[in-house]
């Protein structure tokens, strides 16, 4: 490296530095403090330690670790007290993780401070720990100044702390820094910062971890998934008997699904597919759960041979019973004075099951209790276990099935439904309707009529029971209780259910119903796969052309070829003949309309230099002439402005003053409104202008006269041409009559010419306003991007004027460059630019002011954050209202052109044209939805109203990944197709 | 070394396409000048924290798109403004003269004592110039508010502009604070106060 280029190299070192440091101190001033993770803190950091670096004599110091200025720190600090402070610190934060490596303050580590998600054992340390701590403590620019005074120990002579002026330099930069306060914590005043966006993410990307963002959270999604996992347990419940073992016995035990009556060991069976004759002791037990009550009969075997050898127990889980009791109508009891007592159940199909022998001491009678108790309130034994006669509530069970009585007597209970069992008819009524419904019936069914049902019933148990035993009453408090659990349960799902018919409703419309699969699509139209695709030059196929373009997009080359396709102007099934045919037809057209405007663009710039000639002249004349002249020009000027109103304000509030125009024209002359009078004075005013102008023109040839070049010749002609058109305006004679070519426009247009074109006034006007517009506008259009230059600028020109010309009701409106821009640069041929932009501009005319489709986008929006994003549409509906969603404005007016580079928006424009067709025609709502989601830890987290969120995403422009927004939108078009489904 | 601000003004720029608002904004909140600048499309706003006697005041400054047709998004942000700055171009007749119909937008559209200030920007054009500082002044006076010109580009007064917007809002306000129960403050003015207001300023004020 030669003496030069190595100046030049420190020189660098150092103006980086001054930069961050000036950037630094900047954020101070306009801020309250700088942020510990601010961008500029990073930059300046990684400022230092390249300077830090050039030229340390590593070897010479045995520094051989991965950051030599760390290694450099930990030696000075025997030296300096500063760098013992930073040294220690360091060494505590890189002990306190034992995970990472030490000493590489350049690899991302872990950082004990602010962390506002716990959830993350550690984070990522930033970068460049020890110039970071010392800046905080306020000790770098000592340390350096250390390391500046004893450079000649650690570093080579030519290096930038050796030199006696950039070292000296680099310390005192750094005292500006290090005398700053510097923040990690969230202060309430946060809010009032403004950190900028890429600090934001970077702060984002800093606080969480290096997982890619997090899929879009669909809490109704998971909503949907936990329901369905809880009608699957039910199910479960319902018809399983092949649980595995342990899941089996602990089934038996109090659990949080079912709830234990009764349990009692050694209760005889005799199973009825057993081998064995003698009945076998098992587990007895009554479990309640929401769907009713259980009788659940295991063996012994099973209960207690868990620890044995695992012999064929499988047989024994034959022998297990379970037996729902809502089975079950008849229970027999049979008493018995040597054992306990048999049970034997009935089915509603007559069939019994096996005998239940019960030892003896009075289970029997337990457990018939248990069961009536538990049937309460829908159900109860017929006759009643207890005697309901006994008024003083004592507990008096039947005489025949006291044990103490020696009769051995039979008794047959019914189980019986209660009169509540309608009211459960009715629910499950209601529940069927919900399902059949369709959704808009299901929205009305009336909720406070059933839950005021509820709660009735609730009331009738207790009414019902009056003298009931406490116990029972108790179990009918559970009970209802527990209903009402349910009962909330199902108001869950039944707003589910309307979520899901909004959905519906509303949302519906905004996908296709169909789920185009985009298997082998990742790859887009390739030229392989063009060139499958286009046999003979005729594309047949468009679903598949439609489909790979979606899900991935076109290989740049073949944009040119294929994107009139997808805007429509190429007919899919055309030949390259009849394409080529299209192509001549519309280039004859697109230059027929350009000689038409270009003559009217001829007069309207003449008419301009006039009119500029005349504020010159009258800027000059100002001080001698009086006010007679310049209130002429003015009135002549106004005429456009008021024109401008017309045209822009007649959808606007003030549609009275623009109906009477003749008056502001006169207010403006300052002249009385007589009707009567205006033509007059318009003729004779006109006359003195026609004359005035002469006399600027003539008289005062060297104001200006320059650029008017090869058209100077013209001028007495032009004049005496306007006054003509103006004229005919007046009189409301305005012939458009056109279709010269432009050379011949100069010499053929004038007032004696007979195959000349007049134009009225009004068309004059109309059109030199948007000529105005569309020139300030183009002009600067992407300036900066290298397709640009000043010939490609006046083709963009072209063509935009050529559409105003076609669509004067329309008019040009700023954004239309915006969007043709993209285009021209893909073809670069203006005809097919302009026949292109024209279908482009069917769907998107519908954004810009006059049309009504920007309202619907929002509507849109708003509908589909709130059912797919509720804490996202939570913060913009209570962080002042942004529900709105003003700042998506730009995105849907330009179809993300602003937000994205040239490359991103090909990419991103073509698969809005081609999702129409395979997912959504509403395709730039989900865009707009995946932009917001990929920011929405970042907006959540630092809880942004309005303000922040314009500023955030115009600072964001041009910055995103567009490649993952893209793929997130397809993602989420294709999560609302499902959620419609229902699947 | 940390400092917060004791108010927050939101101050909105209008005018014509191609006046040079973006610019001028651009000159005020970065200091620097950009020839790169495309047609402002939907709106923007940049921050800048200024000192006024002491005070500091945060200037959220709103951009909006020119074209007249786009007024519909853009009068929905006159409504939370409380100083507007009018910019035509001294080099173009037509943006002078449209300032009548901005001005009617604004009384149509914004709270009735919103500050007004009008700017002739462009004015490093001398050569192209179309509006006389003369009849800039005049138009101003016409409607009662302060007039400077101004150039992005060259980098003359703009700041002097903002300043003076600024003080004035400033002053409107406390005298407004003043005139209302001084304790209680006035109702549109607490909006833009920060809760935390420590001091008793009312004491300091310099300007009445």
């Amino acid at each position: 490296m030669s003496l030069n280029n190595e100046n030049e190299y420190k020189g660098r070192l150092i103006a980086a530095v001054k930069k961050e440091v000036k950037q630094v101190m900047e954020e101070s001033v306009t801020r309250k403090f700088v942020h510990e993770e601010s961008g500029s803190v990073t930059s300046l950091c990684a400022a230092v330690e390249a300077c830090l670096s050039q030229g340390l004599r590593r070897r010479a110091l045995g520094l051989f670790k991965t950051s030599s200025t760390t290694a450099l720190l930990h030696k000075i600090a025997k030296h300096s007290r500063e760098a013992a402070i930073i040294s220690k610190k360091v060494q505590e934060i890189e002990n306190s993780d034992p995970n990472r490596r030490s000493s590489s303050s350049s690899e991302s580590l872990t950082k004990p401070t602010l962390k506002k998600n716990h959830s993350l054992p550690s984070t990522p340390l930033p970068k460049y720990l020890w110039i970071r701590l010392a800046l905080f403590e306020k000790q770098l620019a000592k340390i350096i100044d250390y390391l500046v005074s004893n450079a000649n120990k650690y570093y080579d002579k030519d290096a930038l702390v050796a030199d006696p002026d950039y070292g000296s330099i680099l310390s005192s930069l750094l005292v500006g820094p290090c005398a700053l306060d510097y923040s990690r914590t969230k202060t309430p005043d946060h809010f009032w910062t403004d950190p900028p966006a890429d600090e934001l993410v970077q702060r984002h990307r800093i606080s969480s971890s290096h997982s890619t963002p997090p899929p879009v959270r669909r809490p109704i999604l998971n909503f949907r998934r936990s329901l369905n996992a809880s009608s699957e347990d039910s199910i479960t419940n319902r018809t399983t008997t092949q649980h595995l073992a342990k899941d089996y016995v602990e089934s038996l035990h109090q659990n949080s699904r079912a709830t234990l009556l009764f349990g009692k060991n050694n209760v005889l069976v005799l199973p009825v597919n057993a081998d064995v004759s003698q009945p076998m002791p098992g587990y007895l037990s009554l479990h309640q759960t929401a769907s009713g009550l259980t009788i659940k009969w295991t063996p012994n075997q099973l209960m207690n041979g868990f620890t044995d050898e695992v012999q064929d127990k499988s047989v024994f889980w034959d022998y297990a019973l379970q037996v729902r009791l809502d089975e079950i109508v008849y229970v027999h009891c049979h008493q018995d004075s040597e054992t306990g007592g048999t049970v034997i159940l009935v089915g509603q199909d007559g069939v019994q099951r096996p005998p239940i022998h019960f030892p003896k001491g009075g289970h029997m009678l337990a457990f018939l209790s248990c069961i009536e108790t538990g049937l309460l309130p829908r159900g109860r034994l017929d006759p009643p276990l207890w005697s309901q006669r006994c008024s003083n509530k004592r507990r008096r069970p039947l005489p025949a099935l006291s044990e103490t009585e020696e009769t051995t007597k039979d008794y047959v209970f019914r189980i019986a439904d209660n009169t509540t069992h309608k009211d459960i008819l009715k629910q499950n009524e209601l529940m069927d309707t919900h399902i059949a419904l369709p959704p808009k019936s299901r929205v009305q069914l009336p909720s406070t009529s059933t839950s005021s049902e509820s709660s009735t019933k609730s009331f009738s148990i207790d009414q019902n029971a009056p003298d009931s035993p406490p116990s029972i009453c108790i179990q009918a408090v559970c009970d209802s209780m527990k209903r009402q659990i349910i009962s909330r349960a199902f108001y869950g799902w039944l707003a589910y259910c309307r979520h899901l018919s909004t959905v519906r409703t509303h949302l519906s419309g905004l996908v296709n119903s169909k789920i185009v699969n985009g298997e082998g699509a990742s790859d887009g139209i390739t030229v392989e796969k063009w060139n499958e695709l286009c046999t003979d030059g005729v594309v047949t196929d468009h679903a598949e052309l439609y489909r790979l373009t979606y899900f991935g997009g076109i290989a740049h080359d073949l944009r040119k070829d294929l994107w009139p396709y997808l805007l429509g102007h190429y007919k899919f099934g055309s030949t390259t003949q009849q394409r080529m045919e299209l192509s001549e037809e519309t280039k004859q057209a697109y230059e027929n309309t350009m000689s038409e405007w270009l003559a009217v663009e001829a007069i309207v710039r003449q008419r301009d230099k006039e009119t500029q000639a005349n504020a010159i002249a009258k800027l000059s004349s100002e001080s001698m002439s009086g006010e007679q002249v310049p209130a002429q020009i003015q009135r002549d000027l106004s005429n456009e402005v008021f024109e401008d109103n017309i045209s822009d304000e007649d959808s606007g509030p003030n549609v009275e003053e623009e109906d009477k125009p003749e008056r502001t024209r006169q207010n403006t002359i300052k002249y009385d409104s007589d009707p009567e009078q205006d033509e007059k004075e318009e003729r004779y005013q006109q006359q003195q202008l026609k004359d005035f102008i002469h006399n600027v023109i003539v008289t005062n040839a060297s104001v200006d006269m320059g650029n008017l070049g090869s058209e100077i010749e013209a001028n007495g002609h032009r004049n005496d041409l306007d006054v003509v058109a103006e004229e005919n305006s007046s009189l409301d004679t305005c012939i458009e009559t056109h279709g010269l070519a432009s050379p011949a426009m100069s010499t053929c247009v004038s007032p004696a010419s007979s195959n000349g074109g007049v134009y009225s006034q009004e068309l004059l006007e109309t059109f030199g306003l948007n000529l105005h517009r569309i020139e300030k506008d183009v002009q600067r259009c992407d300036r900066n991007y290298w397709y640009f230059t000043v010939e490609n600028l006046d083709k963009l020109r072209n063509v935009m004027c050529t559409y105003v010309w076609e669509h004067l009701d329309i008019g040009y409106m700023q954004g239309m460059c915006d969007l043709v821009a993209p285009l021209l640069v893909i073809f670069n041929d203006e005809s097919l630019t302009y026949a292109c932009f024209c279908h482009l501009m069917e769907r998107m005319v519908e954004n810009f002011p006059n049309g009504n489709a920007m309202d619907c986008h929002f509507a849109n929006m708003r509908s589909l954050i709130q059912i797919l994003d509720s804490e996202m549409y939570e913060l913009m509906h209570s962080h002042g209202d942004y529900t709105h969603f003003y700042f998506c404005y730009r995105w849907f007016l330009l179809d993300f052109k602003r937000e994205l580079v040239y490359p991103d928006v090909y990419a991103t424009w073509e698969v809005i044209w081609a999702a129409q067709h395979v997912a959504s025609s509403h395709f730039v709502l989900f865009l707009a939805l995946a932009l917001l989601e990929t920011y929405r830890d970042i907006i959540l987290s630092n809880c942004m109203d309005f303000t922040d969120i314009i500023k955030f995403f115009n600072e964001m422009a041009e910055r995103h990944n567009a490649a993952a927004v893209l793929s997130l939108a397809r993602d989420l078009v294709l999560q609302l197709q499902l959620l419609i489904e229902n699947k | 070394m940390a400092k917060t601000y004791d108010y927050l003004f939101k101050l909105l720029l209008i005018g014509d396409s191609g006046v040079g608002k973006t610019c001028v904004l651009f000159r005020f909140s970065e200091d620097a000048f950009n020839t790169t600048f495309i047609s402002t499309i939907g709106i923007d706003f940049k921050i800048r924290t200024i000192d006024l006697d002491g005070k500091k005041i945060k200037l959220q400054i709103w951009d909006t798109a020119g074209q007249e047709r786009f007024r519909t998004i853009t009068t929905a942000y006159y409504r939370g403004a409380m100083g507007i700055m009018l910019v035509y171009d001294i080099t173009n007749e037509k943006s002078f003269e449209n300032i009548k119909n901005w001005i009617r937008n604004i009384e149509e559209n914004a709270s009735a004592d919103v500050e007004k200030m009008l700017l002739g920007n462009k004015c490093e054009l001398e050569e192209k110039r179309q509006v006389s500082k003369e009849r800039g002044e005049q138009l101003a006076i016409e409607y009662g508010i302060k007039f400077i010109e101004t150039s992005a580009k060259a980098s003359i007064r703009v700041e002097e502009a903002f300043f003076t917007l600024a003080r004035d809002i400033k002053a409107k306000m406390e005298k407004k604070l003043e005139a209302s129960n001084p304790p209680k403050g006035g109702h549109q003015l607490k909006a833009s106060e920060p809760q935390r207001k420590p001091t008793n300023w009312l004491s300091r004020c310099s300007l009445l």
